[in-house]
C-alpha cells in the first residue's frame, strides 16, 4: 500500500517539476507577476509531494509536520496567484488603455475638451492648454464662452454660446470661428461641437474639437486675394486687348480707307499726268497758234482792206468801159486783178492756219487745203524742191475742222520740205477708197531712222537741231487725224525718203446742212 | 419807177463806201453810211431798202449788233457781213441763226455780191 503511494507521488512529483519547467521558462520569456507566483505555487507544491514521498519510504520520520506548513502555505499563494493572473492582467491593460487614450487626446494635432451638459469645461488637450498657455486644470469648471480661448471677441462667444445651445439640443454643430494664442495672435478655428448621451439617451458632455486652420485659410485668402487680382489682370487685359483691338480695327479701318484713296488719288494723278503732258502739249500749241492767229488775223485785215479798195477801184473803172479797144489797158487791168487775187489767194491761206471756230463738222475740201499749204510753203519750196500733185479727179472732202486738217498737211508738208536738203522732189498723191480718202506725201530726202519711227508721233521728240522743232508737231498731228477718225502712216528708207499716209473718212453730213444753210434767211 | 433793188451799205472806211457805190450804183442803189447809228436812221427812214450789208469791225457798234438792231426793227430784211477778217465762232453761229444769209470776204468779189443781193431781192419781190 505504502508503495503504491509512494509511486503515485513520484508520479506526482514529476508531472509538477514538469509543470514548473514549463512555468518558469514561460516566465523567462515573458515576466509577469502571477507566473512568479505560479512558480512558487508549483514548488511549494512538489516540495509537498517529495515530503509525501519521504514520509511514506520512512526516510524522513517528522515530514508529517512540514506537510501541513507546504499545504498552509500553498494555497493563498495558489489563489493569489490566480487573482493576479485574473484581475492584475486586467488592470494592467486598462491602465495602459488610458496612457494611450491620454496621448492620443494630448498629443493630437486638434484642440480637443470635454464639456459637461452645461457648456462648463472639463478637460482639454495640452494642444489646446499649450495654445493659450493654460496651467493645470485652471480652466476646469469655466463656462467653455468665458475661457480665454475667446478674450479677443464678444461676437465669437456670443456664437459659440448659441453653438453649445444647439449641440445641447443633440445637434453636431460645426463652423468656422477664431481664437487667439498667448500672445494674442488670431487664428482661424474650425470648430465642432458633439453631444455625447448615455445609455438611457441623457446628455452627458459635449466634446469641442478645434483645427488650427489659419494657414489655410490664409493660404485660401492669399489664393483668394491672387486668384481675384489674377481675374483683375485678366480682366484689365482683357479689356485692354479689346480696346487694342478696337483701336487696331478703326486704324486698320482708318488704313485701308486711306488706302484706296490714295489709290484713287495715284490713279488720278496717273491720268492728271498724262492730261497734264497732252495739256502742256496743246497749251504749247496753243500758244503759239493763238500769237500767230492774232497775228495773221489782223495782217489779213490790214492787206484785205486796200485789196478792197483796189478791187473796188477796177471793178469801177471797168464800168467806166476805159479799157474798151485798149489793150494796154486790158493789160493792166488784168495785172491788177490778177495781183489782188494772188495776195487775196495768201491771205485766205494764211487765215486758214488762224482759224480757231471750234467747228468738228466744216467741209474741209483736202486738194484745196493741200494747197494753201504749199502756198504757205511757197518761200521755201521755190526753185529747190519740185512738186508733183498727182490729185484725184473725185470730189475730195471730208468733214472736220479746217483750221486742224490745214495744220496736218502744213505741218506734213513742212518736215517733207525741211528733210530735203539741197534739190529734191515732192509727190503728193490723193486716191480713195470705199469708206476713206487717202492722201500721200513723199519726199526724196533723208529719210527716217527704223529705231525713231515709232517714236515720231511721240510729243517733244525732234531729230530737229535745238531751236528749229518742238517736238510737238506730229504729235499735234497725230492727235487731230485720230480725232477725225483717222489714221498716220510712215514708210521710210535712209538717204531715199519717206512717204507719209494719211487716211480720213468721207462723211456726208454736211451736205444736207448746206442744203438747208441756203433756203434760210430768206 | 427805179428798177434798180436799194441796198444799204455801212462800213466805217470812206475809201470802202465810195469804192462800193462806183462799183454796185449800176446795179443796185446804193445807200451808206459810216457806222450802226447812221445806218439805223437811215434804215429807218427808208422803208424801201431791201438788202443790207455791213463791215463787221466798226467803232461803237459792229456790224452784228447792228444788224441785230436792224432786225429788232424789220425781221425780213436779208443782211450779209462784209470783211476783212476770217469768220469766227460768233459769225457762224450769226449764219446758224439766220441773222446773217452770207459772210462775205474783202476784197469782195462783184459777181458774188451782185447774185446774193438778187437772190434774195428777187424772192421777197414775190411776196
Amino acid at each position: 500500500m505504502e508503495s503504491y503511494i509512494v509511486g503515485v507521488n513520484v508520479i506526482s512529483a514529476l508531472l509538477i517539476s514538469i509543470s514548473a519547467i514549463i512555468v518558469f521558462m514561460r516566465l523567462y520569456r515573458n515576466r509577469g507577476q502571477y507566473k512568479i507566483l505560479l512558480g512558487v505555487a508549483l514548488i511549494i507544491l512538489l516540495a509537498g509531494s517529495i515530503i509525501n514521498i519521504y514520509q511514506h519510504s520512512t526516510i524522513w520520520e517528522n515530514a508529517e509536520e512540514f506537510e501541513q506548513i507546504v499545504s498552509i502555505l500553498f494555497l493563498p499563494i495558489i489563489i493569489f496567484a490566480i487573482y493576479e493572473s485574473i484581475i492584475g492582467e486586467q488592470l494592467r491593460t486598462h491602465i495602459k488603455s488610458e496612457q494611450m487614450f491620454k496621448g492620443i487626446f494630448n498629443q493630437t494635432f486638434s484642440f480637443v475638451g470635454l464639456l459637461d451638459s452645461e457648456g462648463r469645461i472639463l478637460e482639454a488637450n495640452s494642444t489646446a492648454c499649450d495654445f493659450i498657455g493654460y496651467g493645470n486644470d485652471e480652466y476646469k469648471g469655466v463656462f467653455f464662452p468665458e475661457t480665454r480661448w475667446w478674450e479677443h471677441s464678444a461676437e465669437e462667444k456670443t456664437k459659440l454660446t448659441g453653438a453649445i445651445e444647439q449641440a445641447r439640443q443633440g445637434k453636431t454643430v460645426r463652423y468656422e470661428t477664431t481664437n487667439i494664442d498667448k500672445d494674442e495672435k488670431v487664428h482661424y478655428i474650425d470648430i465642432s461641437l458633439k453631444p455625447i448621451h448615455d445609455s438611457h439617451d441623457k446628455l452627458i458632455y459635449l466634446i469641442a474639437e478645434g483645427r488650427d486652420i489659419t494657414e489655410i485659410k490664409s493660404t485660401r485668402l492669399e489664393l483668394e486675394k491672387h486668384k481675384r487680382n489674377l481675374e483683375d489682370i485678366v480682366d484689365r487685359r482683357t479689356s485692354e486687348l479689346k480696346t487694342a483691338n478696337e483701336k487696331l480695327q478703326l486704324k486698320n479701318e482708318t488704313l485701308h480707307e486711306k488706302n484706296t484713296i490714295i489709290n484713287e488719288q495715284n490713279a488720278k494723278l496717273v491720268s492728271t499726268l498724262i492730261d497734264l503732258k497732252e495739256t502742256q502739249a496743246q497749251l504749247f500749241h496753243s500758244e503759239k497758234m493763238a500769237s500767230l492767229g492774232v497775228l495773221t488775223a489782223g495782217v489779213a485785215h490790214e492787206i484785205n482792206n486796200p485789196l478792197n479798195y483796189i478791187i473796188g477801184a477796177y471793178e469801177a473803172l471797168k464800168q467806166k468801159e476805159i479799157h474798151l479797144g485798149d489793150e494796154e489797158a486790158e493789160i493792166i487791168f488784168n495785172a491788177i486783178k490778177t495781183g489782188v487775187d494772188r495776195v487775196a489767194g495768201i491771205v485766205k491761206s494764211l487765215n486758214q492756219f488762224s482759224r480757231n471756230t471750234p467747228s468738228d463738222n466744216e467741209e474741209c475740201k483736202i486738194h484745196e487745203i493741200l494747197d494753201d499749204s504749199l502756198v504757205m510753203l511757197q518761200s521755201q519750196l521755190n526753185n529747190r524742191i519740185e512738186i508733183h500733185k498727182n490729185y484725184s479727179d473725185e470730189t475730195f472732202v471730208t468733214f472736220g475742222n479746217v483750221g486742224n486738217i490745214h495744220q496736218v498737211f502744213l505741218n506734213i508738208l513742212s518736215n517733207a520740205e525741211q528733210a530735203i536738203n539741197e534739190k529734191g522732189q515732192i509727190w503728193i498723191k490723193t486716191t480713195k477708197n470705199d469708206n476713206h480718202l487717202i492722201i500721200t506725201i513723199t519726199d526724196s530726202g533723208k529719210g527716217i531712222e527704223k529705231d525713231a519711227i515709232n517714236k515720231i508721233t511721240d510729243p517733244f521728240y525732234t531729230t530737229k537741231d535745238p531751236g528749229k522743232g518742238t517736238g510737238l508737231g506730229l504729235s499735234i498731228v497725230f492727235g487731230i487725224i485720230k480725232e477725225h477718225g483717222g489714221s498716220l502712216e510712215f514708210e521710210s528708207e535712209v538717204n531715199k525718203g519717206t512717204t507719209v499716209t494719211v487716211m480720213l473718212p468721207q462723211k456726208g453730213m454736211k451736205h444736207e446742212q448746206q442744203t438747208q444753210n441756203s433756203l434760210c434767211g430768206r | 419807177m427805179n428798177n434798180k433793188p436799194k441796198i444799204l451799205y455801212v462800213d466805217d472806211e470812206e475809201m470802202n463806201i465810195t469804192v462800193f457805190r462806183l462799183t454796185f450804183s449800176k446795179v443796185f442803189e446804193v445807200l451808206t453810211a459810216e457806222s450802226g447809228e447812221k445806218g439805223m436812221e437811215i434804215f429807218t427812214s427808208d422803208p424801201d431798202i431791201k438788202f443790207i450789208i455791213s463791215d463787221m469791225r466798226m467803232p461803237a457798234m459792229n456790224g452784228l449788233e447792228f444788224i441785230r438792231k436792224i432786225r429788232n426793227v424789220c425781221a425780213h430784211v436779208p443782211c450779209s457781213i462784209l470783211s476783212g477778217y476770217q469768220e469766227s465762232p460768233e459769225i457762224l453761229e450769226a449764219l446758224d441763226n439766220g441773222e446773217i444769209v452770207d459772210y462775205l470776204l474783202k476784197p469782195f468779189n462783184r459777181g458774188a455780191i451782185e447774185q446774193l443781193v438778187l437772190k434774195h431781192v428777187n424772192g421777197t419781190t414775190g411776196n
